[in-house]
């Protein structure tokens, strides 16, 4: 029996626009190969990590994959944070029938037999949020974000369903990744002319903290007309400091506040590997969990290769730290839990709302 | 010579070569033996592949045009034409048979183990992205049986397209079904038991 190590492709920026919540996503799957190699590795063997930088460039993510399963001769490779990587590297796992685990989520709307989804469809986050901020804040949403695939298609969707609640976009903004402090005041001066009940924000990146800033140099007041967001995890709120970012909204499948067993044990041993003042997000929970997902399905059949590992993967189940989880087998999207929470003066979640158990992902939204 | 081959692994993979067992027929044989790979020579060749194949090395002749046509609906064979290029009709048949790659006669060894490499990768990709398409086409489906299903709801228990929604959803939940599954069920019982009224 061999005893050469498994090696697997590691692919979350390092430097760039969007390196902050990237590199939380790389110390995720480095907590989980530590931790699967400290427990005797997969059948003996090892989990070896190939890590490269693509530094926020769609460009190089698709080149550095390809380098990887071509070059490299991996098969597998965890990475990804933008749709627009994803969909960068999308026709590079496909070609050369390599398996993409993306912990991130997305806008929906996608399929590929290369890829295994494990952050939320739009029907996992998005809809209990809007029903919720209709419920309790008002109908007339604000919508920001930065200028790329996910804040636009996102939207899209965002729109459908506040029609079938009555509601209605009274602004819409797209801002550079790489946008300035100063054209988020610009933007505030809108928001305070137009004066909706909710802003609804896409902005990912550095620059979802000058958002969350200018709110707070305008005055505005989050129990009136709170931020309401899909990617604000706890890393952007460290970015922006507790008192700013406190009393806005966002909807996760984890947070770092959630009370389960594995949760508890997953949290110190991240704080113990990266230290105390670092706190984990939704998107280092799905690069945690995806890792021993896949050393799980590898333990059953020994092999890399995808056309063998891949049927196995879609029927894995784990309990991961936000819940027992498991892939679905009809869209390689994963079941996940559904929760709301409101940024505390801790820069921690507390929890608003929580699904009684893990919803069932409907990436093509059929049934709303 | 050597290094070339040893990166094509046969094992697994099924062939049958549709060839006279003349000098280019034996060649072929023992090439893909070489690399594991288990044969079954056909000549001439029938109008059926009897035996599952994932690789067909077949002969671009009109005799052998049914078993290539026959060839092409078979999403993930792959297919390697033996062109003669003597043969006068030669690019009317390969435009036929579109086959993934192509070896020339008289044959040369040397080129053999490439050709397979790019006919196995290529039907395999092209394998992979119809299982992509039915599985999108299956999801086109759903959402039409959905829309039906939605209609039928609202119309018999004379509630709004939000609870028609919700009512599937928590159905196809409870049953663990997927809501494609359910909402078929509920256009195809309608249908059902509309007609029985007809009667």
């Amino acid at each position: 029996m061999s005893s050469d190590p498994w090696r697997v492709g590691v692919l979350f920026s390092q430097t760039g626009v969007t390196a902050v919540i990237e590199e939380t996503q790389l110390r995720g799957t480095m907590l989980a190969i530590e931790e699967i190699n400290a427990a005797g590795g997969v059948n003996g063997r090892p989990i070896v990590p190939i890590i490269y930088d693509p530094g926020s460039d769609c460009r190089r993510f698709a080149l550095l994959a390809d380098k990887m399963l071509a070059e490299d001769g991996l098969n597998t490779i965890f990475g990804c944070y933008t749709s627009s990587s994803r969909k960068a590297v999308l026709p590079v796992v496909e070609r050369r029938n390599g398996l993409l685990w993306y912990p991130t989520l997305y806008e929906g709307f996608e399929y590929s037999p290369n890829i295994i989804y494990t952050g939320a469809a739009p029907n996992q986050n998005s809809v209990e949020l809007i029903d919720f901020l209709v419920e309790n804040h008002g109908t007339r949403f604000y919508l920001v974000g930065s200028d790329y695939i996910y804040p636009r298609e996102s939207n899209r969707i965002i729109r459908e369903l506040l029609r079938q609640r009555y509601g209605k976009v009274v602004g819409e903004h797209y801002l550079d990744l790489g946008a300035k402090p100063s054209e988020f005041r610009l933007l505030m001066r809108d928001v305070l002319n137009v004066h909706p009940d909710v802003i609804f924000s896409t902005v990912v990146g550095q620059a979802t903290a000058y958002l969350y800033q200018a709110y707070a140099d305008a005055g505005f007041d989050p129990r009136y007309m709170p931020i309401a967001s899909l990617t604000t995890s706890e890393a952007e709120v460290k970015m922006m400091g507790a008192d700013v970012g406190r009393g806005h909204i966002t909807a996760a499948s984890y947070f770092q506040s959630v009370a389960t067993a594995s949760n508890d044990a997953f949290v110190r041993r991240y704080k113990k590997r990266f230290g105390n003042d670092e706190p984990t997000n939704l998107c280092v929970e799905a690069a945690y969990f995806q890792v021993h997902v896949f050393a799980k399905a590898l333990a059953e059949v020994n092999t890399m290769n995808a056309d063998i590992l891949r049927p196995i993967v879609l029927h894995c189940e784990f309990d991961a730290p936000q819940g027992h989880v498991s892939i679905d087998s009809e869209s390689s999207h994963t079941n996940l839990w559904a929760r709301l929470g409101r940024v505390n003066e801790h820069g921690q979640f507390d929890l608003i709302r929580e699904s009684s158990r893990a919803v069932m992902p409907d990436p093509y939204l059929v049934s709303h | 010579m050597q290094s070339t081959t040893s990166c094509i692994d046969l094992r697994d993979v099924q062939c049958a070569v549709v060839h006279s067992r003349d000098r280019d027929g034996e060649l072929l044989i023992r090439c893909v033996q070489r690399m594991g790979g288990s044969v079954v020579n056909i000549w001439p060749p029938g109008e059926t592949l009897e035996h599952p194949i994932d690789m067909l090395f077949c002969a671009l002749e009109p005799a052998a045009l049914t078993l290539l046509r026959l060839a092409t609906t078979q999403a993930d064979l792959a297919v390697v034409g033996i062109l003669d290029a003597s043969n006068s009709g030669h690019l009317q048949l390969l435009k036929i048979t579109t086959p993934h790659a192509l070896l020339i006669r008289p044959l040369e060894a040397h080129e053999i183990p490439g050709q397979i490499l790019l006919a196995l990768n290529t039907a395999r990709f092209q394998a992979r992205q119809q299982s992509k398409i039915a599985k999108l086409e299956d999801t086109l489906r759903s959402y039409r049986k959905v829309e039906q299903a939605k209609a039928i709801l609202m119309s018999r228990r004379k509630i709004g397209e939000p609870e028609a929604y919700g009512y599937l959803r928590e159905q196809a939940m409870r049953r663990r079904v997927s809501i494609g599954a359910l909402a078929t069920a509920i256009v195809d019982a309608s249908e059902m038991l509309s007609e029985e009224q007809v009667e």
